[in-house]
C-alpha cells in the first residue's frame, strides 16, 4: 500500500467542520451555566440515557480505537480479546459508584474522598498518581489525534495533534461537564454506528480464510493462544483498566453527577456496551499482513487497515469515529482533571475562602493550562500509545485496593493506604523497566493488595463515615 | 508547608510523566548509502525496522530470509507511503535476516540480523496464575464488603 486513504486537505476539512460543530454545541450548552457546581458536576442530576452514553463514550477512546488494534497487531488474538476485558473496569465500578454517591453526597472529586478518608500524606501520593495518569492519558489522546491524521492522510503529526487539542480545549472551556456529557451522548451514537458499519464492511470485503492462512504462514504467534508475552499482558490489562477507572476523577465526577439511583445501572450498561468494541477495532489489525500493510508505528495499524479495505468513504467514516472517540475522552479528562486542580489544590489548599465565581474562573484557567501542558508534552512523539498508557498502569493499579477497601472497611488507616500506593507504584515501575510494560499494573496491584491486607489487620481505628459528608463553605 | 508540598507534588507529577522522555525511538544516526536498522534481539516477536539513505520520492522493500546468504527470500515488506520505518509482528522463536532493496536502483542495504527469543512459557503462566488469583481475591473482597455494607443499615447515617 503506497498511497494514503485521504487527501490531507480532506482530513483537515473534516476536523475543521466537526471542530466547529463541537465548539458551537459546547458554547450552546454552556451558555446557561452560572455556578461552579453546574459547570463541574452538571447540577448532579444526569439521567440514565446520558449517564450510560457518557460512561461508554468516555471509555471508547484512543485506547479502543488505536491501542486495541495496536495490541492485536503485537499480541494477536489475546491482544484483541484481552483488551475487551477492560470493560470489567466499568462493570465493577457500578457498585462502587453507588457507594460513592451514598458516602459523598456533597463530594466533588476522588481527591475529596482520599483526603477525608486517608489524610494529607495519602492525598499527596494520590494526587501525584492522578496527575501522572491524567497527563499520560491526555498526551496519548493528543498523540492519537496526530497519529490518526498522519496514518489516514499523511498530514504532519504536529498539525493534527494541535488541531484536535485546540478544538477539545475550547468546547470544554465553554460548556463544562454538561456540554461534555451531552456531546458524549452524540459521540456515542456516532461511535456505535461507525464501528458496526466498519465491522460489517470488513467482514464482507476481506476473506477470513486468507487472513488466517497468511498469519499462520508468516506471523504464527499472532494466532498462538500460548503466546508468552500476550499471556502476561492479559491480567495486567485488566488491573490497568480497573486502576484507571477506580481512581480517576473522570469516573468519580460522573458518579457524583448522576442521579442517586442511576449510577449503578449506567456504569453496568456502559461496560456491557463497550465490551464488544475492542474486538471489532482489534480484529482489523489481523488483516494488516494479508493486505501488505506494515505501518511505521503499530498504533497506526487500525485506521490504516480500515481505510485500505473500505476505501475513501470508509476512511472518512473511520476518521469521524476515531475523532469522536478522542473528543469524547479528551473533553472528559480535561473537565475532570481541571476539577482536581480547582477543588483539591486551589480551593482546599491555596484559597479556602474562594467564592463560586472565583472557582468558576479557576476551573476554566485550569482547563486552558492543561491544554497547553498537554500540547507541549505531545510535541516530541516520544513513544507508542500503548507503551505510554501502560507506563501509567504502574501508578493507577496501586490505588485499586486502598480505594475498594477504604470505601467499605472502616479499619484501614491512611498510613497503610499511602504505603500501599507508594510501594505498589515503585514496584510496578521496576517491573515496567526491568521486565516489560505488560507486568507493571499486575505487580503494582499485587504489592498494594498485600500492604492493604496488612493495613486492615494492623489498623485499630473505626472510621466515622459521616466525616466524608463535607459541607461547603463557598460564598 | 502545605503549599511547599503541593509545589513538590506538581513537579513530581510532571517528572513522572516526563520519565518517558528518555525515549524509545531509534538513534537517528544518518549514514551514507542504504542502511537498515533495528533491534538485535526481541522477546515479544514484534519490532520496528528503519531504513535510511533513501530519497523521499524513492521507494524500497525489506526482504526477509532465514540465512545470511539470502538464498531464498521468504517474504518482502513495503512501508506505508513515504514512511522510512515499518512494524512487524507475530514472529516465532528463531534467527532472521533482513535487508532493504532500493526499488529503483536495486541497491542493497546492510544485512540486519535479529533474534526472536520469546519468554519461557512457565514464566508467562506463573504471572497469569498470579493475576487470576489476585483478580478472584478482588472480586470476593468486593462481594463480601458490598454485602456487609448492605446489611449494615446504620452506616452512613447521612446516606
Amino acid at each position: 500500500m503506497d498511497e494514503f486513504a485521504l487527501d490531507a486537505r480532506v482530513g483537515f476539512a473534516i476536523i475543521v467542520v466537526f471542530g466547529l460543530a463541537w465548539i458551537t454545541f459546547g458554547w450552546f450548552l454552556g451558555r446557561k451555566t452560572t455556578t461552579h457546581e453546574e459547570f463541574a458536576l452538571a447540577g448532579r442530576n444526569v439521567g440514565f440515557a446520558f449517564a450510560s452514553a457518557t460512561a461508554m463514550a468516555t471509555w471508547v477512546t484512543s485506547n479502543t480505537t488505536l491501542v486495541a488494534p495496536e495490541l492485536t497487531f503485537q499480541f494477536g488474538l489475546w491482544g484483541m480479546v484481552g483488551y475487551s476485558f477492560a470493560a470489567l473496569g466499568l462493570i465493577l465500578f457500578a457498585p462502587i459508584s453507588a457507594r460513592i454517591k451514598t458516602l459523598l453526597p456533597n463530594g466533588y472529586t476522588s481527591g475529596d474522598f482520599i483526603r477525608l478518608r486517608f489524610g494529607f500524606t495519602a492525598w499527596c501520593l494520590f494526587m501525584v498518581i492522578s496527575f501522572v495518569y491524567a497527563l499520560g492519558w491526555l498526551v496519548s489522546l493528543g498523540m492519537a489525534g496526530g497519529i490518526l491524521l498522519q496514518a489516514l492522510s499523511g498530514l504532519d503529526y504536529h498539525i493534527g495533534m494541535s488541531a484536535i487539542l485546540f478544538i477539545c480545549v475550547l468546547y470544554t472551556l465553554f460548556g463544562g461537564l454538561r456540554a461534555v456529557i451531552a456531546t458524549d451522548f452524540i459521540q456515542a451514537l456516532i461511535i456505535i454506528t461507525g464501528v458496526v458499519l466498519v465491522a460489517v464492511l470488513l467482514l464482507t470485503n476481506v476473506g477470513m480464510p486468507e487472513i488466517h492462512q497468511n498469519l499462520a504462514d508468516h506471523h504464527p504467534r499472532l494466532l498462538d493462544l500460548l503466546f508468552p508475552a500476550a499471556i502476561m499482558f492479559l491480567f495486567n490489562n485488566i488491573f490497568f483498566g480497573l486502576g484507571e477507572i477506580f481512581h480517576s476523577n473522570v469516573w468519580w465526577s460522573r458518579a457524583l453527577a448522576f442521579k442517586q439511583k442511576v449510577a449503578f445501572r449506567a456504569f453496568l450498561t456502559g461496560g456491557l456496551l463497550w465490551l464488544p468494541i475492542p474486538i471489532v477495532t482489534g480484529f482489523v489489525a489481523l488483516a494488516a499482513p494479508q493486505l501488505g500493510i506494515f505501518p511505521a508505528s503499530p498504533d497506526m495499524v487500525g485506521p490504516t487497515v480500515a481505510a485500505a479495505v473500505l476505501g475513501t468513504a470508509g476512511a472518512v467514516v473511520v476518521f469521524i469515529v476515531v475523532f469522536s472517540a478522542l473528543a469524547s475522552s479528551l473533553d472528559s479528562l480535561l473537565a475532570a482533571t481541571s476539577d482536581l486542580l480547582t477543588r483539591d489544590i486551589y480551593h482546599k489548599h491555596l484559597n479556602r475562602k474562594a467564592n463560586d465565581k472565583t472557582l468558576f474562573r479557576a476551573n476554566r484557567i485550569a482547563i486552558a493550562g492543561l491544554g497547553v501542558a498537554t500540547w507541549i508534552l505531545c510535541l516530541p512523539q516520544i513513544t507508542t500509545l500503548a507503551a505510554l498508557l501502560n507506563f501509567t498502569g504502574a501508578f493507577v493499579a496501586s490505588t485499586i485496593w486502598p480505594i475498594v477497601v477504604g470505601l467499605y472497611q472502616p479499619r484501614l488507616e491512611g498510613k497503610y493506604a499511602a504505603g500501599a500506593m507508594a510501594a505498589g507504584t515503585l514496584c510496578g515501575l521496576a517491573g515496567y523497566f526491568l521486565i516489560g510494560f505488560y507486568v507493571a499494573a499486575l505487580i503494582a496491584c499485587l504489592v498494594s493488595a498485600v500492604i492493604t491486607a496488612v493495613g486492615v489487620y494492623m489498623s485499630k481505628q473505626h472510621f466515622d463515615w459521616d466525616l466524608l459528608n463535607e459541607k461547603e463553605h463557598t460564598e | 508547608m502545605q503549599k511547599l508540598l503541593i509545589g513538590i507534588l506538581v513537579v513530581m507529577s510532571t517528572l513522572g510523566s516526563g520519565l518517558l522522555l528518555s525515549g524509545t525511538a531509534f538513534a537517528d544516526t544518518a549514514q551514507p548509502g542504504l542502511t537498515l536498522q533495528g533491534p538485535d534481539k526481541v522477546r515479544e516477536g514484534y519490532f520496528q525496522l528503519r531504513v535510511d539513505g533513501v530519497a523521499e520520492e524513492d521507494s524500497f522493500v525489506i526482504e526477509l530470509a532465514s540465512s545470511e546468504q539470502f538464498a531464498t527470500v521468504e517474504n518482502t515488506f513495503s512501508p506505508l507511503g513515504a514512511f522510512r520505518q515499518l512494524s512487524l509482528s507475530g514472529f516465532d522463536d528463531g534467527r532472521y535476516y533482513f535487508r532493504a532493496v532500493h526499488s529503483g536502483t536495486g541497491e542493497y542495504s546492510n544485512i540486519h540480523q535479529l533474534d526472536v527469543v520469546h519468554y519461557p512459557l512457565w514464566q508467562a503462566l506463573s504471572l497469569f496464575t498470579l493475576g487470576a488469583l489476585l483478580f478472584i481475591s478482588l472480586l470476593v473482597t468486593m462481594l463480601i464488603l458490598t454485602r456487609r455494607s448492605a446489611r449494615n443499615h446504620k452506616e452512613p447515617s447521612h446516606g
